[in-house]
């Protein structure tokens, strides 16, 4: 079970009359278990990617396999990969309308064939994994929640339908340092039960600590794909700029300016500290 | 005001696209008053001959000029069939016991499609030949008089200027929220009515709060910035009506006043 | 947030009419729902009811306007009654939440909806009668155009409405009618 993506491309049509390229001729393969990251600058096509895996546009030209069946086909039901795959938008006020949370997250629950209680029961489950008390906020209202809140509320609205897949795009924006500790972590446990994960973000250092494989866009094409540390290390080689993590620009001025030899495989802040203490202590922690 | 949507405009330089967009209003307004003034077979030529005459004057192709009642055959067929089997009158053609084919009916049917038809090819004529901003200028200008009763014409050419703004950016935040439901589970095609109901509010709740959203955070803004009221501030500076813009208002008046003193 | 100034009041009159705008852009692409729910009646309902009845009036009557001016929905055929539709219920609905005041949300929301969408069908009613194509239009027609075949209109934007300013009250978009004290 994996997703395959060959030749993909998008383009929207301007009020104009003009195309723009939003992904250029896109391949590649992303394995059932995963969490993968999407690294790429702002109006790289990250969100139009994810709008096309899942299913919520058809591309222009390629194809997306989902199990090995191509979903823009006319014999595939659509309505099936909604069911297996999640998608939290960036703006969490876009799935947000009911006027309890418990009612929200139960919203997409309804032509599941549960019984109430069952419903109940999942909707507590998805709340306390986003870390909620279930008895607090079932009866607030969404809309007037905290921004972080709303997040993990529509986050939790989503889990509620156990997707295979979670795509989250841009899930970090507007979460202060601890929310988005918190939040990363969330995500890692839910990955670690079972279910794919596919987050874009322009977050360098939270793509790096927290995901296994990952994708670069840059101006619609793939420029780099494979596990997380290599494709940063090969950015690295490349002297590609724009996407080096803070650690491996401290390690690589501390290595040329510093006369501190560090290894090029420092890609987190983590690497960067072992590593430090490896140089400075001379043989690593006592 | 540049990123409208293009709308239906087939740009052009025909007499008909370069007619200030004022006076076009306004001559669609009485040629559209000519048609459903129109009673007897005089008056559907004379109507006629305006639509002809105007297409004529667009230089847009024929095809396109017409494209709103392609499509439309077997309603019109469906209106006139039902006007001329229905209709109540006391010439009947031919008795029968569901229909009575009545001449007045067949009249009556012949009047309402000939209505909606030249009243399509004149819309679509106005929306073809005339880019939303002329068209929303000209809306604009025309408010004017309303001043004299007491309108607050500057507040709402303010209020109308932002709407059109705001189009565009409304648009592309609707597209993302109907995805967006799509993707948790929302269906919009129940077939219960309160059912249906509740199935709309997953998409119509996100739409409004993004709108009045994005409403708060400008008017912040703008508050910010000192603003008070738009009274005497949208003063643009206005083009000169030419020669054949008056010659053209004269026509329309012309063809309306023969059509309203024609013999009913 | 006490109560909205005029440049808010102004601003939301422009996003309702814009949603006149969008709104049946959006719905067209889902089967049957442009011609039931009648999605351009709730930004002219809610303007009236959030800013009054000028602006509500001034939605209702610039909102199908440009709707029909850019997109062509409605046609300029049907535009001339369903101006006069749109734009008394923004009026009535603005004018009848200023005057009801039962000191409960839902009972005032209620009385202006139903008031507005019964004076609205009305006043087009007789605008039909008299003004657009007078002598040939029937009770009958009257009847089966506003009240049968678009009664899941009513029972939707009776739903809906309500439900939108609810949540704009909670998103803390709009002031509290009857704030706690």
């Amino acid at each position: 079970m994996s997703i395959k993506i060959q030749n993909l491309s998008y383009f929207y049509l301007q009020p104009n009359g003009e195309k723009f390229e939003a992904l250029k001729n896109i391949t590649c393969t992303i394995e059932t278990g995963d969490f993968t990251g999407l690294l790429g600058p702002t109006g790289s096509g990250k969100t139009t990617f994810l709008q096309l895996l899942a299913g919520l546009r058809p591309p222009t030209s390629g194809e997306i396999y989902f199990h090995g069946e191509e979903i823009s086909s006319k014999n595939f039901a659509r309505h099936h990969l909604r069911e297996k795959v999640g998608v939290v938008f960036q703006n969490p006020e876009y799935q947000l309308f009911a006027a309890t949370v418990e009612k929200d997250v139960a919203f997409g629950l309804k032509a599941s064939g549960l019984s109430r209680e069952e419903v109940t029961a999942r909707v507590q489950w998805a709340l306390e994994t986003m870390g909620f008390t279930f008895a607090k906020i079932r009866h607030q209202s969404p809309l007037a929640l905290s921004a972080g809140e709303k997040r993990r509320v529509a986050l939790a609205g989503v889990l509620a339908r156990k997707p295979e897949i979670l795509i989250l795009d841009e899930p970090l924006t507007g979460l202060d340092p601890c929310g988005r500790q918190s939040f990363l972590r969330v995500v890692t446990e839910i990955n670690q039960a079972g279910t794919s994960i596919i987050m874009a973000s322009h977050d360098m250092e939270a793509l790096a600590e927290y995901t296994k494989h990952l994708l670069v866009l840059e101006e619609g094409r793939l420029v780099e794909a494979g596990p997380t540390r290599e494709v940063f290390s090969r950015l690295k080689q490349k002297e590609h700029r724009a996407f080096q993590t803070k650690a491996q620009r401290i390690a690589t001025l501390l290595t040329e300016k510093g006369k501190l030899p560090l290894p090029a495989a420092v890609v987190t802040y983590n690497d960067l500290l072992s590593a430090l203490r490896q140089e400075l202590a001379g043989g690593g922690p006592k | 005001m540049n990123t409208l949507p293009a709308g239906q405009y087939r740009p052009g330089d025909s007499p008909l696209h370069r007619l200030d967009a004022r006076i076009k209003m306004l001559c669609f307004l009485l040629l559209m008053t000519t048609v459903l003034r129109a009673s007897s077979l005089w008056g559907y030529t004379l109507a006629l001959a305006a639509v002809l005459a105007f297409l004529r004057l667009s230089r847009l192709p024929l095809r396109a000029a017409v494209a709103p009642i392609r499509g439309l055959g077997w309603f019109l067929l469906a209106v006139f069939l039902m006007n001329a089997l229905f209709f109540p009158g006391e010439d009947i053609l031919a008795a029968g016991k569901f229909f009575h084919p009545t001449q007045s009916g067949i009249k009556q049917g012949f009047r309402v499609t000939a209505n909606v038809l030249f009243l399509l090819i004149l819309g679509n004529l106005l929306t073809m030949t005339t880019l939303p901003t002329q068209v929303t200028a000209a809306l604009l200008s025309l408010l004017q008089p309303l001043r004299l009763l007491g309108v607050p014409t500057g507040e709402v050419a303010m209020i109308i200027s932002l709407a059109l703004q705001f189009i565009p950016a409304l648009m592309e935040e609707t597209e993302l929220i109907k995805m967006a439901q799509l993707a948790r589970g929302a269906r919009f095609d129940s077939k219960k009515l309160p059912e249906r109901a509740v199935s709309y509010l997953p998409l119509v709740v996100p739409v409004f709060i993004a709108a009045f959203r994005r409403a708060e955070a400008l008017a912040l803004a703008m508050e910010a910035r000192g603003y008070r009221n738009a009274e005497n501030r949208t003063k643009s500076p206005k083009e000169p009506l030419r020669p054949q813009d008056y010659a053209a208002l004269t026509v329309c008046t012309l063809i309306f006043l023969v059509q309203f003193f024609l013999p009913r | 947030m006490s109560k909205l100034s005029s440049v808010q009041r102004s601003l939301i009159t422009a996003v309702c009419i814009g949603l006149c705008v969008v709104l049946p852009i959006m719905f067209h692409s889902i089967p049957n729902a442009g011609t039931v729910i009648s999605p351009m009646h709730i930004p002219v309902l809610l303007s009236g009811l959030v800013c009054g009845w000028s602006f509500g009036l001034l939605c209702g009557l610039a909102g199908p306007l440009l709707s029909s001016l850019l997109t062509g929905m409605p046609p300029l055929v049907y535009l001339p009654s369903m101006l006069v539709e749109l734009a008394t219920y923004g009026l009535v609905c603005g004018l009848m939440f200023n005057l009801i005041f039962t000191k409960k949300l839902y009972a005032d929301l209620y009385l202006s909806l139903v008031t507005a969408l019964l004076a609205g069908r009305i006043v087009a009613g007789l605008a039909k009668a008299f003004l657009f194509t007078p002598g040939n239009y029937t009770w009958a027609a009257w009847i089966t155009s506003y009240f049968i075949t678009l009664w899941p209109g009513l029972v939707i934007q009776l739903t809906l409405v309500p439900a939108i300013v609810a949540a704009l009250l909670k998103a803390k978009l709009i002031p509290p009618r009857y704030p706690r004290k």
